[in-house]
Order: structure tokens, then sequence, then C-alpha cells
């Protein structure tokens, strides 16, 4: 594979999600855990199984949908915007846990380096919006969407930030010469929802 | 499009020809919606040419994506267009009554058009 040592790659990667693992507490409830390459299939089970889940655990209906627009946004994230390796495999994943400050999700895209700097310009950009901003950008985008970004509206991030109040953190690490890892970590707190 | 059925990512579409209402329900976080919404707003579009003189637009979803609620947007534009041109329209937007985030959709949606929505806030079944 030209350009990338595929060993390396994968265990960048899982060094990364072992890390957020290893990090939990024992207040931390893994509530959805998925890793290795993601398709629309994928996202309607992880839905339907996350969905599940949040009516056992007799979860606020509001939170609960909010929980899972922030996981069709991120896993919608990685599907239109991961880049796959040269052998077209992709090795990205998502972490939902749960605690009693509310709900963490983890998910992790591969980038070409080529576009690293783009994509932190937006996201720098959007993150000095505050709430009102960001949804009038949405509302913006909704009356003269720009569809030269393959039919996605560009929404995603926006939407994820919007929803999680704001409480979204990203980090950026080199993989190899030619491919960064996007981890994105969002919160949806309790004490927002009161 | 006329009807599409139901599936886990894609919303059930009807249009029942004796009351000329349009109806989109269920969750809308398909992959491709400029797939799925382009049917819907060419229905639209071509509206006026079936002679009817009544729209009456039943919208009711669970989860739905940013990118639907783009394509939405100009769905509901396009209804707004042809409403100005004489047809009576009547928007009926229906949401799980915890779901404020639905609510505000909708209201941005007749922000953007112009249209007059009746909100029905509804307790969704689990």
């Amino acid at each position: 594979m030209k350009g990338v040592n595929y060993k390396e790659f994968e265990n960048s990667v899982l060094a990364s999600y072992n890390q957020i693992k290893d990090n939990l507490s024992e207040d931390d409830n893994i509530l959805c855990n998925y890793i290795g390459k993601f398709n629309q299939d994928i996202l309607i089970s992880i839905i339907s199984l996350t969905e599940h889940a949040l009516v056992q655990n007799s979860e606020q209906k509001k939170i609960r949908s909010r929980l899972l627009y922030v996981i069709i946004e991120c896993v919608q994230n990685i599907i239109c915007h991961s880049d796959d390796l040269p052998d077209n495999s992709q090795l990205t994943f998502l972490l939902v846990t749960n605690n009693d400050n509310g709900y963490q999700i983890h998910a992790t895209n591969t980038i070409l380096q080529s576009k690293v700097a783009a994509l932190e310009e937006k996201i720098k950009s959007l993150m000095k919006q505050n709430s009102e901003g960001l949804a009038r950008l949405f509302q913006k985008k909704m009356e003269a969407p720009s569809l030269d970004d393959g039919g996605n509206g560009g929404l995603g991030i926006i939407t994820i930030m919007s929803k999680s109040e704001r409480n979204f953190a990203y980090t950026m690490s080199k993989l190899s010469d030619d491919y960064s890892l996007f981890q994105l970590k969002i919160e949806l707190k309790y004490k927002d929802f009161n | 499009m006329e009807n599409h059925t139901r599936a886990n990512d894609t919303p059930e579409v009807n249009f029942d020809k004796d009351t000329n209402t349009y109806s989109i329900v269920g969750n809308s976080y398909m992959e491709n919606c400029i797939k799925f919404y382009e049917p819907i707003k060419a229905f639209i579009e071509n509206y006026e040419s079936t002679g009817r003189n009544e729209l009456n637009l039943f919208l009711h979803f669970n989860l739905l994506n940013s990118s639907s609620a783009v394509y939405l947007a100009q769905v509901i534009i396009r209804v707004s267009e042809i409403a100005k041109k004489g047809l009576q329209v009547n928007v009926k937007w229906a949401h799980d009554i915890h779901d404020e985030e639905l609510l505000e959709l909708g209201q941005k949606l007749s922000s953007i058009s112009k249209l007059p929505f009746e909100y029905l806030a509804i307790e969704d079944d689990e």
C-alpha cells in the first residue's frame, strides 16, 4: 500500500480507541461501541440498538432524540467525509458512554493530510459562534444550500455543535505522512436539559 | 413521487387523491437525501398540471438528519411558490410533544417559506 503502512495505521487508531476506553471510570457505562468501516446499514442498526437501550433505561424522550440526532450526524459525517485508505479499507470508531452527568460521544474520521488545514479552519470558525449564530447559519444553509458537497448540505458539524449546546471538542492526530485522525468528543449534559 | 413505503431511515410518502393530502411520515436520515427528495420536489412542481386547486400537506417526522432538513426546505419553498399562484395550501406539521427541536424546525420552514403551518403536538408511541 503506497505511502501507508496499514499495521502502523491500525495500531494508531486502536491506540486512540484504547486510550478513551482506558480513561473510562467505573461510573461510565458503554452504550454503543463500533469499530471498523461504517455504512448506512450499520447506522440503522446502531440507531435501533441505541434507541432500544435508551428506552430500556427509561431515558427522557427529549434526551433520547437529541442523542440519536447527534449519532446520526456523526456516523453520516464518517460515511461521507472519512477518506478510505488506498486499498479502500477504513478503520474508524464510534463510542457512546453514559454517566451521572450525561452522554459522551466519541467519533473519528480518517482524513487526508491535504484536507486538514481547511477542515480545522472551518471548525475553528464555527466554534466561535454562539448558539444563536449557529442557528442563523443553519437557517441560512436551509434557505440557500450549497449542493456542491455531494448533496450533504454541509450542516453536519453545525448540527452536532448546536445539539450538544456547543459541548464539542476535537483533536487532530497525524497517523502517517498522508493521513490524520480527526477525533470528535461531544457531550450531552443532563443539566442542559433542565 | 406519489407513494413510497416506509423504511427505517426513510419516511412513508402517500398522496390521497380524494382529499388532496400529501403526507410524509417517519424517519428521514437516509444516506442519499437528494435521490429521495428530488422526486418529491418534482411532484410538487408538477402539481399545478393536475388541475387540482388544493394541496394539504401533512408532515410528521421522527428522526430527521440535517441533509433532509435542507431538501425539505426546498420542497416547502416550491409549495409556497405554487401557493402564490393561487393554489390553496394547508400545511400540518406534527411532532412528538417532547421534541422541541422538530417543532422549531417546522417554525423555521414556515418562516423560510412564509407559509403558515398548523402544529400538532403528538405523544408518539415508544
